[in-house]
Order: C-alpha cells, then structure tokens, then sequence
C-alpha cells in the first residue's frame, strides 16, 4: 500500500470501518512508514481531544401540541387512503377486481343453494336430491381442461372478430382510395382530351394558314410565268 | 420503540409517537448545529425548524428505518443555507499566526480534571471546528459526535463515501494544523 492510498483509508481505522483485510494491510504499511505513522498518532490525538466535547441541553424544549380533538373521519380516511399500507391493499384489491371480471365469475341460486363459478352456469332442471357426487382430482383436471378450451374459443372469437372488422376497414379504406383514384384519373383523362383538343384545333389552323399561303405563292408563281 | 414504530405510529394519528421522536433526537440535532454554526440561540431556531420540517415531510420518508440519516440531512441543508447567509468568514491564517489566548490559559492550568479547564478545551475545539471548511466540518461533526456509519454519512449528505472519506482526512487534518498551532497540549510534542 502506498503512502497516498493509505490516506484514505485512515478514518476508516481510525474508527474502525475497515474491513479485515484493508486493516491489516494498513497497519502494515504503517509498521513501515514512519511519516505515516507520525500522521496516525497525530489523528489520534485529534480525535481524543475531540471527543472530549460534551453535548449541552438545548436552550428550549420543542414540543408538538396534540391534536385536542379527534380527526373528522373524513381526513381519518383520507389519511388511512394515502398511506403506504392502505395504497398497497388498494392496489392488490384492484387487482383481484379487475382478476375477477376478466374471469367472468356468476352467481347463482340453485336448490336454495348459493353457487359461484367462473364461465357460464346452465341451469338444469334439479332433479330428485341426490347425495353430493364424490370429486376427485381427475374431475377438476377435466373441469380445468374445460375452462381451458372455453377461454382459448373466446379469445379466438375475439381475435376473429376483430380480424373481420380490420378487414372491413382495410376494404372500405381500399375502396375509398380506389374511387378517389378513378376520379383523379377521369380529371386527368378531362384536361389531356381537352389539351389535346386545343392543340389539335391550333395545329389546323396553323395548317389551313400554311395552305392559304402555299396556294397564294402558287398563284403569284403562275401568274409570274404567265407574264 | 423504535423509530420505524415510532413513526408508523404517528402516521397513524399517534401524536404522543412524534413527541417521543422529537424527545430523543432533539438534544443530537441541537448539538450537531451547535457545532455547525457556533451559536446556541441559532442552533435552537434551527433545531425547531428541522422538527417542523420533519413532522410536515415525514410522510414522505420512503424507508422508515432511515430516519436518522433523513433527519441529518434536513439538519445539515438548514445548517448549509444559515451558513452561508450569515457570510462570515474566519481566517484561518489569521488565527494561527495570532497567539489564542484561550491555549495560555489551558498551558497555565495543570489539573486536567479542572472543569474550567474541560470548558477552556471545549471551546477551543468549537472553535477549530468553525475554521475548518463547512463541508469537512459537517462531514466530521456526523461522524465524530453523532455516530453515524460513513454510509449514513454518504446518504444524509448526498454524496459519494470516497467523497465522505476524503472529507474526514482533510477535515482531521486541518484540525490537527489548527489545535498544533494553538500549541494545545496533547498535540504538542508532534512537530507542525
């Protein structure tokens, strides 16, 4: 350990905050070091002459004046609500709620009896009572199985049916695009006819004044000759 | 009880549980700001002002069996802030060029069992301690007189523990210059 590293590390030996192994490796270099061993008793002696300031009383006692009269139960609730406990359970029951209606549980009567089930309950019609059947473990796997497939059938009802509706969208959108498209290309077709019309009426009456000049430069020729 | 009940106990509508709370780190925190800022009737405002602070925050504190070094921590930003409002400044070059006639009179006393002479001590180190930079001086007064680990110390001040570690050498360090100076008598025999 070097001198600049041992530094460091005097408070924690100093007050006992070293671990073992650094402990021993600065006693070391301290056996070897004497400037830092001069540093060492000179800290010590720091810290025994500090030690010896006492702590006085303070000048004045503070004290908290208690509540004479009890909270109003609403701030009593709204205290019991925005503590960490309280927000705790709140979420956790927010959780089983939320749990709960995603299973879909039911409630219903049967044979003055309560019963609470997750999924749908078929009503039968109750027959003579009957002592009630013996449920074994091969049972609630297939109950189990049961609920299984009845949740995936749901979830690929769901899935399908908004796979239908995307659908739906996607060809409305298409149609929609494809009618704008046919507008935009009849506009086209509109001003292309008609450009083409325009030029086509210039371009003939470029031609009939070519030929207009043409059979007056042949008539002024025939006359020439004629001369 | 300990804190953490203490507190949950209050939070709860207890008010006796905060009283109990005050009561015992009360006389600690008057003494960490004694030494911070050097005047009693200061220490007592501030210590009344970290007790206001705490029972208006305390709802806020995450971990409940931190409340020491939290407590600390609201002690040592009002310690901070009274500070360096206050502006002064004492030379440390000044003081130990000039004789301290406090060390004349401790020179001249023999009896180390002398009351007056531990008060002459005493004031001696509180005034060392108000030399020394703030930042070591708070840093040393956690550890030296209120006993908190050099974790503790790192998270009421909010600073790394090399930081800590550094500021307590620096800090013993100016001490011991400071305490040599005044050729105070168990310093005496190592050379400056």
């Amino acid at each position: 350990m070097k001198c600049e590293d041992l530094k460091l590390e005097l408070p924690g030996l100093l007050w006992g905050e070293l671990a073992p192994s650094d402990r021993e490796k600065a006693l070391k270099h301290l056996a070897e070091c004497p400037a830092c061993q001069k540093e060492w008793q000179e800290f010590k002696a720091v810290q025994s002459v500090m030690s010896k300031l006492g702590e006085e009383n303070p000048l004045r006692e503070v004290v908290f004046i208690e509540r004479k009269h009890p909270e109003s139960p609403l701030l009593k609730l709204w205290n019991w609500l925005t503590s960490p406990g309280a927000l705790q359970w709140g979420l956790a029951a927010a959780l089983i709620l939320i749990a709960l209606a995603l299973a879909k549980p039911s409630l219903s009567l049967q044979d003055g009896k309560l019963s609470f089930a997750f999924g749908k309950i078929e009503r039968i019609a109750s027959p003579a009572p009957t002592p009630p059947p013996q449920i074994t473990p091969a049972d609630l796997e297939e109950r189990l199985q049961q609920e299984r497939s009845e949740t995936l059938k749901l979830v690929a009802e769901v899935l399908q049916k908004s796979s239908e509706e995307q659908r739906r969208d996607f060809t409305l959108t298409l149609t929609a695009f494809a009618r704008d498209l046919e507008k935009q290309r009849q506009q086209d077709l509109t001003w292309m006819t008609s450009g083409m019309q325009s030029i086509q009426r210039s371009s003939q009456t470029d031609i009939m004044r070519t030929n207009r000049v043409l059979e007056d430069l042949i008539k002024t020729a025939s006359y020439q000759e004629g001369k | 009880m300990t804190d953490q009940e203490l507190i949950q106990a209050y939070l709860k509508g207890d008010d006796r549980a905060f009283n109990s709370l005050v009561r015992r780190y009360h006389k600690p925190v008057y003494n960490y700001l004694l030494k911070m800022v050097g005047s009693r009737e200061d220490a007592d405002d501030l210590a009344q002002t970290v007790f206001i602070r705490c029972c208006t925050s305390l709802k806020k504190l995450k971990d409940q069996q931190r409340f020491a070094p939290w407590l600390y921590r609201i002690a040592a930003n009002l310690a901070r802030d009274h500070w360096r409002a206050r502006k002064e400044t004492v030379s440390f070059d000044q003081y130990c060029e000039e004789a301290n006639p406090l060390a004349e009179i401790l020179l001249s006393n023999d009896d180390p069992l002398n009351a007056a002479a531990a008060e002459q001590r005493a004031e001696i180190v509180r005034k060392a301690l108000l030399m020394i930079p703030f930042e070591q001086r708070e840093t040393l007064i956690l550890k030296m007189y209120q006993s908190l680990k050099f974790s503790e110390i790192a998270e009421a001040l909010g600073e790394p523990l090399n930081t800590v570690k550094s500021r307590l050498y620096y800090g013993l360090s100016a001490m011991k210059k400071i305490l040599q100076s005044w050729n105070l008598e168990e310093l005496r025999h190592y050379e400056m």
